[in-house]
């Protein structure tokens, strides 16, 4: 599964680039000239790296499928939760402020991901959050 | 001149200089293990209190603060992968993998180290250079800030040992991204697609942040266990070991102290610069078994050295003409302008004591910073071993508070976010982030200074015609080809030196 993963990964680089040099192609040329300078070497290197990747996923075809296969629909599902919370970490700070949404995020991560015991959890992060509170609140002022 | 060098000595250990020095250092140690706080940021936070004290007081305290932040900062790249400041980030690549094998506390004596002796050359190369400072700051121009950022982009071909057609491309796409915001010349607003907050482009510490931190805690959150399997949290085994092995690569620890001093006396370019060319440096001249980005200990010394030795570079221009040679800098001359203090002429000739003041602060507080985190090492390194699962929510906190405090904005988070994306997929299959984040940080720099240099020189002539532009061509072509030729080069020096020496 990491050989398609990481053709998809070459394709999004691919994409990047044609979209650097696509809006590049609309500013003044003094504007223009470096960023073409080094987008376009570096669509081609990236076709090519895609290329690459491509040849040796078939290369591996036969191989090890059925293990490639068990590893990967449980791993890609906590690869999108972790990301799922990082998303509402961020969603919260920018709704609550970021102090709540910190608290809010250490109590319901350590509850609901690593499993963790109510109390524990409660306990876990008020700690945390009176330690970033008495730093960046109190002490820097910065928050 | 020795006069005013043991005058000086006398006012740094005079009380309560001495005091606010072991204050200073202590807080900016503290500050500089938060990332997105260090540099800068810990004079500016600090600049309030320097208002309440004496002249002599005020500068020991933020000097000692600003000169032992990357210290800290090296402490939580190594044990979390979360580098405390911008200037961190290389010692991340060859430091966290080593705490990832429980040697956490041989990364961080190593690191210290070469800290210290970093920070020691610095400051001894500022001293040594006042009587010369005007010559060497005017010699440099806008087409030798050019070639340095070219010799730096040119150590890509150095930091991707293994596949180098990936490393090509993330350097490539780093340099991309430095081009969103807005063009230095014209002003044209490139890649912003409407944003205000794209105007200012991708800003170094959520993109260091994203990157590093957000990457290496996703990672661990997604393998599960903790960071290493067992930590070695012995004195012996841990941090005295990793401060032989500094000791033992002297040689490496000098040159790449004289890349940090070098790139710190000229203005502009950035702490962050200094680090990546000492790790190119360190990549291209090792002969360590292990690879780079798997846990090579000269990945860690390189960067090290030359982050500290870049604070001694940086204080030349800045008490030479009062040029800021980095925004820390800049905030430093702030405060010696308050205290009633004129960098140039006058703190040259008629305050010569209180510059050689400055020197010892810098190479103090090297010092007494490194031999404090000796202190707490083999606690920290006891961290590697606690569970990731809560370790890793509350690491991911504090980065992205670090990145949010750069500047206040919330875009920052999703910027970390956004390239903490991109890194955990770069990291995973297996591109560069070292060469991205080396794009990221030169390619303003390089079309800035190309844009002036060919308007100022009418052409590209200056290539050639200026002596230390043509050396610096010179040594960006040797070593864009040196994976060529390291090899024969190493096995040559091997048959013909002594052991010990790097």
């Amino acid at each position: 599964m990491k050989s398609y993963g990481e053709i998809i990964f070459g394709g999004i680089i691919v994409l990047m680039l044609s979209l650097f040099i696509y809006f590049s192609l609309g500013y003044k040329p003094s504007a223009r000239i470096v960023p073409l300078i080094v987008a376009i070497p570096a669509f081609f290197l990236s076709v090519y790296q895609l290329y690459l990747s491509f040849s040796q996923e078939k290369s591996k075809r036969g191989e090890d499928r059925k293990k490639r296969r068990q590893d990967g629909p449980a791993r890609r599902k906590i690869i999108l939760q972790v990301w799922i919370w990082l998303i509402a970490l961020v969603a919260a700070a920018y709704f609550l402020g970021l102090l709540p949404a910190s608290l809010l995020f250490m109590f319901c991560f350590l509850r609901f991901f690593s499993h963790k015991s109510w109390l524990t959890s409660a306990i876990a992060s008020m700690a945390f959050f009176t330690v970033i509170y008495l730093l960046f609140h109190t002490l820097l002022e910065k928050l | 001149m020795i006069e005013a060098m043991l005058g000086g000595l006398a006012i740094v250990l005079s009380w309560p200089a001495i005091f606010y020095m072991f204050l200073g250092t202590v807080i900016g140690l503290f500050l500089g293990v938060l990332p997105g706080i260090g540099g800068p940021v810990i004079l500016a936070l600090l600049l309030p209190f320097a208002f309440t004290m004496e002249k002599v007081e005020a500068l020991t305290f933020l000097l000692s603060a600003h000169a032992v932040g990357v210290t800290g900062g090296s402490v939580t790249a190594i044990l979390f992968g979360v580098p405390g400041t911008g200037t961190n980030a290389a010692t991340v690549l060859d430091g966290y993998p080593m705490a990832q094998r429980g040697e956490a506390g041989r990364a961080i004596g190593a690191a210290l180290t070469a800290s210290a002796v970093g920070g020691v050359l610095g400051a001894l190369t500022l001293g040594a250079l006042i009587p010369v400072l005007r010559p060497l700051v005017l010699s440099f121009g806008p087409s030798e800030f050019l070639m340095l950022s070219v010799m730096g982009l040119s150590f890509l071909s150095s930091l991707s040992e293994g596949d180098h057609l990936k490393a090509t491309v993330s350097g490539l796409l780093g340099l991309m991204f430095s081009f969103v915001g807005e063009e230095t010349i014209m002003g044209t607003k490139r890649f912003t697609f409407g944003q205000l907050y794209l105007w200012e482009g991708v800003k170094l510490v959520p993109a260091v942040v994203g990157l590093f931190a957000v990457a290496e805690m996703v990672s661990l959150l997604v393998e599960g266990g903790s960071i290493a399997g067992k930590a070695s949290v012995s004195w012996r085994g841990g941090p005295l070991a990793g401060a032989r092995e500094a000791i033992k690569k002297w040689w490496l620890v000098l040159r790449c102290s004289i890349i940090g001093i070098v790139v710190g006396i000229v203005p502009g370019l950035g702490g962050d610069v200094a680090c990546f060319i000492a790790y190119g440096h360190s990549a291209l001249t090792t002969r360590e078994k292990v690879k780079f980005g798997d846990g090579n200990i000269d990945g860690i010394i390189g960067p090290e050295s030359a982050n500290n030795a870049k604070e001694g570079g940086a204080l030349v221009p800045t008490i030479g003409f009062g040029i800021p040679g980095s925004a820390g800098m800049a905030v430093l001359l702030g405060a010696l302008m308050m205290i009633g203090l004129t960098p140039g002429k006058e703190l040259l000739q008629s305050h010569l004591d209180i510059t050689f003041s400055l020197v010892w602060m810098v190479a103090l507080a090297n010092i007494l910073g490194v031999l404090i985190m000796f202190l707490v090492t083999p606690s920290l390194t006891r961290l590697t071993i606690m569970e990731g699962s809560v370790l890793a929510p509350a690491v991911l906190i504090v980065a992205f508070i670090g990145s949010y405090l750069s500047s206040e904005n919330i875009g920052d988070m999703m910027m970390a976010l956004s390239i903490g994306m991109l890194g955990y997929a770069m990291k995973r299959y297996g591109y560069s982030r070292a060469t991205f984040i080396l794009g990221l940080v030169l390619g303003k720099i390089v079309e800035q200074n190309l844009f002036l240099s060919l308007r100022i020189h009418e052409g590209p002539a200056f290539l050639v015609t200026r002596p230390i532009t043509l050396f610096l061509l010179i040594v960006s072509v040797l070593v864009l080809l040196f994976p060529l030729y390291r090899h024969k080069i190493f096995r040559k020096k091997t048959d013909r030196q002594p052991p010990g020496m790097n």
